[in-house]
């Protein structure tokens, strides 16, 4: 046993090694920290002063031309709960807004989960888009529910739904791609239509908050703040009256209707069946209601007035016709008798009508759609008029309407055997076959195709003298004249006097349709043979009104409808009427 | 009253420079709090002076009032504030901030019993303990465990864990057996292991201090914040009153992670001469005890050491991610009032035995 004195040395030594190697321990730290990690740490550091919150803007409304909403914001509910405020009495308060809600037990676990991973002093979504009827139990007993929140928040409405899906679009959340263009994750972008065309108009600026945090992350002091800029609204030259009108006229079958101001290239109507309902894209589709829209074999994404190119049937004797004046052939001065078909080669090239329209000019081969006349003006013609014609009056180019995806169509190259070449459809078929090609192209059968939109411009153009316009979507764009087609003297008069009688003579193929509306109206049927052998058919109908005076220019076609004059016809005749409502409407507003 | 010897030099410079360290420190890092607290600056550093001008007064109490006058006090100092580590849960007198009850309200000032209990439980131990191998270590335990509960209830585990140490080490220091303080030290460990048991979330705060970074923003935000602050002070610092962590970053930062500051301003040097004083200041009082002949100023000496230089290491260890995150002041800088008064108490009656030793100088008389 040691005497106490020394061994209160020895322990006391002891003491003093373990403080000498312990202090040794905090310096060595500290030389570490402040040292050799001192670049790491002094970035870091740079990095932790400010930090920026965004706060979004408010995003721009559209509107038809005559104010009415088309996509617009609307103000739901959310209801939130900050767990940190909430403490202890957060299971009891998540079982209130289940009670209030109407949650199953499945929902209410599910938050609870949620609940317990976020960060406590952040609020927690609980519900979105309620309505005011749904919060305003909860929003009233707030006091007794601490950390529970109910707040306003914007959403996009779509008022006309299905309607006018195609041209206003709609907005998802911003992807990778858009990340990249700065954006924040949790702002939504236009993906189609107007709300994509006018992104940057309508998207406003956003605002920035900078702010200083404290130990959990909470907000001490707001240093400065930029507060954000609500996106422009949007008027577009679009009247949903005349929309609806078209839609309903249209009914469940597939097709398009485009209605252009002849004078502006103002899509005044832009329908396309089958449609969606945007108002779905709002929340964010599941994932098997995205496929299901794109697997859809009607394809109701699809815009079919520009995105898609049909053949123009009977509407292409227009061009026919404007190409066979425009070289000033004899024909087009004389008459020639149809019997019903001709012949080429082994071949019968039969008209439409089988017992045959017996003797017609060019304006009376026009009114009765006689496909014999156009068969032998195009074979006098030739390929290369033909396609030089069309491609005069747009055909076979993009009309340049600032949408996306748009469709080209198709003319057929001036040299026949370049088209084989390149349109597989042809492909194979004899060679002696060119005259024939040229001939079925004549009436718009063949290897042609165009869009609604185009046919719509051509109609606009037939009627305001040549002028070739771009389709223009906002009502405050300045119009645009691509180029104006030289027109030789007296053509477009005898053209105007050959749509005209399509309606208004009583043998026209288009006349029992338009015996009940308000204005003269000029146009050309169309029936475009898709399946000879089972009688399918594109039914088309484009032209313009008032004939005399002409305002407005429009295309129809119904997919697999029938005959031009009998199911497209008639939808026209619904788009005129209500573009006359739509004037008098105009007319009352002005007054 | 015997002629005292001079105050020991490098006791005096090492705590003069802790003094000195903490007051600039407080001041750097409370003028941008203070303001947008109080509306005043200079409000909390002002507060800081006046503490210190009743640390003084501690100070001068413990070293002027002779050491037997406080072993005979002993038992009654450490019961008083034993009752005042209870009484913080009296309503009307006790307070209670951030969940816990550590504090009392006597005339108008906030007091926290518990740094006063450990000053006096130093004075109690070291009564206890002086007979050496011949003591009985029945009040030792039963007033460790006592004054460890009522801590426990507050609750205040960190210095509930000190009042163990420290009867450990002056057990240990006194020359109890081996053996014995085995069975101590044992006990000690196995409440430890309960307490961490019983109150899982112990462990969690004890993982977020392994790695900070992976709960940047939650658990481990402190702790990063703190650790920014120093790797980002480099060898000089970033200048005084140049820091931003403690611009609201670092939450307590004129308590606790007072430390950080001094280390993002003073950098390495600042944290040098910090890490220095408390090393001269914890030897220093090493050589003190070493020198003393009578065991309960011996002990009284190294009670004081270990609470201080406890203190000091577990808060520097705790600011530099070495220990999980544990509010320990830091002796002498760290904002606080009650821990200042209690501390400088504690160095009074280290200076107190230091004055009246003989030196080893050899006394002849030249004539």
């Amino acid at each position: 046993m040691l005497e106490p004195r020394r061994r209160f040395e020895r322990r006391l030594w002891l003491a003093r090694a373990l403080v000498v190697g312990l202090f040794a321990v905090l310096l060595a730290r500290e030389v570490q920290l402040a040292w050799m990690e001192h670049a790491r740490f002094a970035r870091m550091a740079a990095h932790n002063r400010v930090r920026l919150v965004p706060i979004l803007p408010v995003r721009g409304e559209i509107f038809d031309r005559e104010g009415r909403g088309l996509a617009v914001n609307r103000t739901a509910f959310r209801v939130v709960i900050t767990p940190e405020i909430a403490g202890e009495k957060a299971q009891e308060v998540l079982n209130v807004v289940a009670r209030a809600l109407g949650w199953g037990d499945a929902r209410l676990a599910r938050m609870r989960a949620r609940m317990a991973r976020a960060r406590p002093d952040r609020p927690v979504l609980l519900a979105d888009r309620l309505a005011w009827g749904k919060v305003a139990w909860l929003a009233a007993r707030l006091h007794r529910l601490p950390g529970l929140g109910v707040e306003a928040a914007p959403y996009r409405a779509y008022p006309a739904g299905p309607v006018a899906a195609h041209i206003v679009g709609y907005l998802s959340l911003a992807g990778p791609e858009d990340l990249r263009r700065s954006y924040l994750a949790t702002e939504y972008v236009g993906r189609t239509g107007a709300e994509r065309r006018f992104e940057a108009r309508l998207h406003g600026r956003l605002g920035w908050r900078e702010i200083e945090v404290d130990a959990r992350g909470r907000r001490v002091a707001v240093l400065n703040e930029t507060p954000p800029t609500r996106g422009q609204d949007v008027r577009l030259a679009l009247d949903l009256e005349v929309q609806r009108a078209a839609w309903q006229a249209l009914g469940p079958r597939e097709g398009a209707v485009v209605v252009l101001d002849v004078q502006t290239g103002d899509v005044i109507a832009m329908v396309s069946r089958p449609s969606f309902d945007p108002n779905a894209f709002v929340g964010g589709l599941r994932w098997e209601q995205w496929q299901a829209l794109r697997r859809d074999p009607r394809k109701p994404l699809m815009n079919r007035a520009y995105q898609a190119a049909y053949p123009p049937g009977s509407v292409f004797k227009v061009i026919t016709a404007m190409a066979g004046m425009r070289a000033e052939l004899p024909l087009v001065h004389q008459r020639i008798t149809c019997t019903g078909a001709i012949h080429l080669a082994d071949r019968d090239l039969r008209c439409w009508r089988k017992e045959g329209h017996g003797r017609v000019g060019l304006v009376r081969a026009l009114v009765e759609s006689c496909d014999v006349y156009f068969y032998l003006l195009g074979d006098a013609l030739g390929m290369e008029r033909l396609s030089e014609e069309a491609a005069r009056w747009g055909l076979g180019e993009k009309t340049g309407i600032p949408l996306a995806g748009e469709q080209a169509g198709v003319i057929p190259a001036k040299h026949p055997y370049l088209t084989r070449l390149f349109h597989r459809k042809l492909r194979g078929r004899r060679r002696n076959w060119y005259r024939g090609e040229t001939m079925i192209t004549a009436i718009g059968q063949g290897a042609v195709t165009a869009t609604p939109l185009q046919i719509a411009r051509l109609m606009a153009a037939l009627a305001n003298g040549g002028k070739l316009l771009r389709p223009k979507l906002a009502l405050d764009a300045a119009p645009r004249v691509m180029r104006t087609i030289s027109v030789p003297f007296g053509a477009l008069a005898r053209l105007h006097r050959a749509l005209r009688g399509v309606v208004a003579d009583p043998r026209g193929t288009a006349h029992a349709a338009f015996l009940h509306v308000p204005w003269p109206v000029a146009g050309k049927t169309g029936t475009a043979e898709v399946d000879k052998a089972h009688d399918v058919a594109h039914a088309w109908f484009a032209g313009f009104a008032p004939a005399d005076r002409p305002r407005y220019a429009f295309a129809v076609i119904v997919e697999r409808g029938g005959h031009g004059g009998a199911v497209a016809a008639p939808v026209a005749a619904a788009v005129v009427r209500a573009l006359a409502r739509m004037e008098a409407r105009l007319r009352e507003a002005q007054r | 009253m015997p002629r005292l010897e001079p105050w020991d030099r490098w006791l005096v410079g090492a705590w003069a420079l802790l003094a000195a360290l903490g007051i600039v420190a407080v001041a750097s890092a409370s003028l941008d709090v203070a303001a947008v607290r109080y509306g005043h600056p200079y409000a909390i550093v002002l507060r800081w002076l006046g503490f210190w001008l009743v640390a003084l007064g501690a100070l001068a109490l413990g070293a002027y009032v002779p050491p037997e006058r406080w072993r005979a006090l002993a038992p009654v100092l450490f019961l008083v504030t034993l009752l005042g580590c209870v009484l913080v849960h009296a309503p009307g007198i006790g307070r209670t901030a951030n969940g816990a009850a550590r504090w009392l309200s006597i005339a108008g000032m906030s007091v926290q019993p518990a740094e006063f209990a450990l000053a006096a439980s130093v004075l109690f131990f070291a009564r206890v303990l002086e007979r050496g191998e011949q003591a009985r270590l029945g009040p030792l335990v039963v007033g460790a465990l006592l004054l460890c509960g009522a801590l426990l209830a507050q609750p205040d585990y960190g210095d509930a864990a000190l009042v163990l140490l420290l009867a450990f080490a002056m057990a240990f220091a006194a020359g109890v057996a081996a053996r014995k303080l085995l069975v101590v030290a044992f006990i000690g460990l196995l409440v430890l292991a309960a307490l961490a048991v019983v109150a899982p979330y112990r462990l969690a705060r004890l993982g977020s201090f392994l790695n900070p970074w992976a709960d940047r923003f939650g658990a481990g935000y402190q702790l990063a914040q703190s650790l920014l602050a120093f790797g980002s002070g480099g060898l000089w610092g970033a200048g005084l009153g140049e820091g931003v962590q403690k611009l609201f970053y670092l939450p307590e930062v004129f308590t606790d992670f007072i430390a950080a500051v001094i280390g993002e301003e003073m950098g390495l040097v600042g944290m040098g001469l910090l890490i220095g004083a408390y090393f001269v200041l914890a030897m220093r009082a090493c050589a003190v005890a070493l020198r003393e002949e009578h065991a309960f100023r011996r002990l009284v000496v190294v009670g004081a050491v270990v609470v201080l230089g406890t203190s000091a290491l577990v808060n520097l260890g705790v600011a530099m991610g070495l220990l999980p995150t544990k509010g320990m002041p830091l002796p002498f800088v760290s904002y606080g009032g009650s821990a200042l008064v209690a501390d400088a108490w504690l160095l009074g009656l280290i200076f107190g035995v230091q004055r009246r030793q003989r030196r080893n100088r050899p006394r002849e008389a030249p004539a």
